[in-house]
């Protein structure tokens, strides 16, 4: 939910980011433009001068030089009507401009149009000159407006200019709200994908082709899912079948074997070779039995017994079986635990645990046949806690060690048989991890590392 | 039960239920050399619940899967009408899962393969534990002997050359506890479960206290004890002889 409202919140803030924008970058471009275009002021200036060039020498006008550039720079035409309405001079007039003007005339045409011509006036000392543009050319409108709203007009801005930036972010308000409405069902419907669940998000509305692909996708995780747990459990229950096979033909092997191997009337040399094939099936028999473990381990065909018991009580036992079982001699094995550890801290399958710690103490006897001191322990740190089985033998191949991590299974495979990928099952369907260390001063670590 | 006739246990007429004849065979094999005389087999249900019907065996040995059903369902059949000692064989690892989780009742139960000793004396020990009673008469005293000191189980009377002391019950019961285990490390917390029918968790300091008095009246030198010895970590144990 953290990472959609996120989403949401950047987009608001982007989109309000945007309004504001546009607003300021429509403003700056009115008031550049109104500077630029309103005034119009060097013309008036201009139409000044020129009437100023206009002079009468002995009753015949004349437009100085200056004068003639700067009218011809900018109109098309030029007239000057005298007091009595009479054009009294002129240049280049178009024919359908009339020569005489009435009082309405002038005050007509001097606000709008002359014959279509826009035109500007001036007062001259001898009437009114008139400069004509070029049809078409010029937009002319007369603005009346009362004091008052002149007067208003700054607070009129600032009004707008707050009007729009609260439109802008409620725009964007809307719009995130509006975004977070419609992405929220998808947001919900790819956080549930993992959970391996058939999605039904509503397929209409602008989302609605993203919805249904969800759903669709939802539909082949799951089918993709039962396919693997199907495949699974077909795997376990081979392995399981073979073995069950397997144990019937082994159980005449073994139990004759044995037979013969206590038949007093054969030679030694016989009941010796009958006490070995006894022990190679017994041999097979741990195999099949582990085989059999690792795979319902690994295809959680394995049912849990969790409980909370004590992770020294634990450790004890196992170590006492060992003892009691009769510990041959170049070993030794001791418990180190504290009293906290006698406490029910760990949550386990007290069982499974229990094979993980057998699995862990043969793998020290068995790659150390000079003999070795094992030590149990149990180890509470901030992420949970931890059950040690060290040694003071010859270590774990490096390699082994290097790829503590994410280790290679057949690496354990090829070094240890099952015990070891037995152990590391046990820890994976506890949530845990099973750390293999070499000591520094000799020996080895393998620790199970549970996390609470 | 309809057991009186029954002198010795080799005498008990054992039922053999497996599907394989071959099995049946090695059974019959192996029960025969450890002296069981009579033994009948079965390679289905339905001969199964004929024979025991008729035979009235004294123990029975199921296999878990058979041709026409399920060695659970037939045992738990077979156990309303008597309470003869049944025995499963199983070929399966996850049988005994069920086995444990359901409590059906069956008396013991072994994993294909198995060693013809292991059998002989799993079976021989159930038989005993049901019949034995009715055979010989209990050990009339319940005694442990430590050197120059008895203890008896049933008074709980420790017998010492200073006189005699008394037993408290949690002091009888951790030290018949370790006596049945004798020469055995027993750990602190099956001790504590003994006594206290509990885990060891808070009893720590109650366990070392109990054990020191008992030292105190079974050992000539409690600070030296030479029977009942701490086994550092792990719990104590009841050495069988003095050490040298």
């Amino acid at each position: 939910m953290k990472s959609l409202r996120k989403i949401i919140t950047r987009s608001i803030l982007l989109t309000a980011t945007i309004a504001l924008l546009l607003v300021a970058i429509n403003m700056a471009f009115a008031t550049n433009w109104m500077f630029k275009y309103s005034g119009n002021q060097p013309l008036k200036y201009a139409i000044a001068d020129i009437s100023d060039g206009l002079t009468n020498t002995e009753g015949t006008y004349a437009l100085n030089p200056s004068a003639t550039a700067m009218m011809e720079k900018q109109y098309v035409w030029a007239m000057l009507i005298g007091r009595d309405g009479q054009v009294i001079w002129n240049k280049n007039l178009p024919g359908d401009i009339p020569r005489h003007y009435t009082l309405t005339d002038v005050a007509s045409f001097s606000r709008w149009y002359l014959n279509d011509y826009p035109v500007s006036v001036w007062e001259h000392p001898d009437g009114l000159l008139v400069l004509g543009d070029p049809k078409s050319s010029i937009w002319k409108y007369n603005i009346t407006s009362t004091e008052d709203t002149i007067s208003h007009i700054p607070g009129f801005l600032a009004g707008f200019l707050i009007l729009n930036v609260v439109a802008a972010l409620m725009l964007a308000l809307f719009l995130g709200l509006w975004l977070y409405h419609k992405l929220k069902p998808l947001y919900d419907g790819i956080t549930a994908l993992p959970k391996k669940e058939p999605l039904t998000l509503p397929t209409s509305g602008v989302t609605g082709e993203v919805a249904r692909i969800l759903n669709e996708t939802s539909v082949i995780l799951l089918q993709q899912e039962q396919q693997l747990a199907h495949r699974d459990q077909a795997r376990t229950e081979w392995i399981a079948g073979v073995s069950h096979d397997i144990r019937t033909p082994l159980s005449m092997v073994m139990g004759y074997a044995s037979e013969l191997e206590n038949n007093l009337i054969l030679p030694a040399a016989e009941q010796n070779q009958a006490r070995i094939i006894r022990q190679q099936s017994q041999r097979i028999k741990a195999l099949i039995s582990d085989l059999n473990l690792a795979s319902k381990l690994e295809y959680h065909a394995q049912p849990m017994e969790l409980a909370r018991v004590s992770p020294a009580a634990l450790i004890r036992g196992v170590a006492v079986d060992f003892i009691n079982d009769g510990l041959p001699a170049p070993y030794s094995l001791v418990v180190d635990v504290t009293e906290e550890a006698n406490g029910p801290i760990l949550l386990c399958d007290q069982a499974l645990i229990r094979r993980a710690l057998t699995n862990l103490i043969d793998n020290s006897i068995r790659h150390n046949p000079r003999g070795c001191a094992i030590k149990l322990s149990v180890i509470k740190s901030t992420v949970g806690l931890a059950i040690k089985v060290s040694d003071d033998g010859k270590g774990y191949p490096p390699e082994l060690i290097k790829n503590s991590g994410g280790l290679d299974e057949s690496l354990l495979l090829g070094n240890h048989g099952l015990g070891l990928i037995i152990v590391r099952r046990i820890m994976k369907i506890h949530g845990g991890s099973v750390v293999f260390e070499n000591l520094p001063d000799g020996g080895c670590t393998a620790s199970l590392v549970f996390i609470s | 039960m309809e057991t009186n006739r029954i002198k010795t246990i080799f005498e008990a007429k054992l039922l053999v239920v497996d599907d394989e004849p071959e099995i049946i065979n090695l059974l019959k094999t192996i029960l025969h050399q450890a002296g069981f005389a009579q033994v009948i087999s079965a390679e289905n249900c339905r001969q199964a619940r004929e024979l025991f019907a008729l035979e009235k065996p004294d123990g029975v040995i199921f296999d878990v899967t058979l041709p026409d059903g399920d060695g659970f369902s037939l045992m738990q059949e077979l156990r309303q009408q008597s309470n003869v000692p049944m025995l499963f064989l199983s070929a399966r690892d996850e049988d005994e899962n069920r086995l444990l989780g359901l409590g059906l009742g069956a008396d013991d139960y072994i994993t294909k393969p198995f060693l013809p000793r292991e059998l002989v004396l799993r079976l021989s020990g159930i038989l005993r534990r049901v019949y034995q009673p009715l055979l010989t008469k209990p050990p009339a005293e319940e005694c442990l002997v430590l050197g120059a000191v008895t203890v008896n189980f049933k008074s709980g009377i420790v017998q010492t050359s200073d006189g005699e002391k008394t037993l408290t019950a949690k002091e009888h019961a951790l030290l018949k506890k370790l006596w049945q285990n004798q020469g055995h490390i027993v750990t602190a917390d099956s001790l504590c479960r003994s006594a206290w029918d509990d885990d060891l968790y808070g009893y720590e300091n109650t366990l070392m206290v109990h054990i020191r008095r008992l030292r105190e009246k079974i050992e000539v030198d409690p600070s030296q004890p030479q029977y009942l010895l701490t086994v550092r970590g792990m719990g104590y144990k009841l050495a069988t002889e003095t050490k040298p």
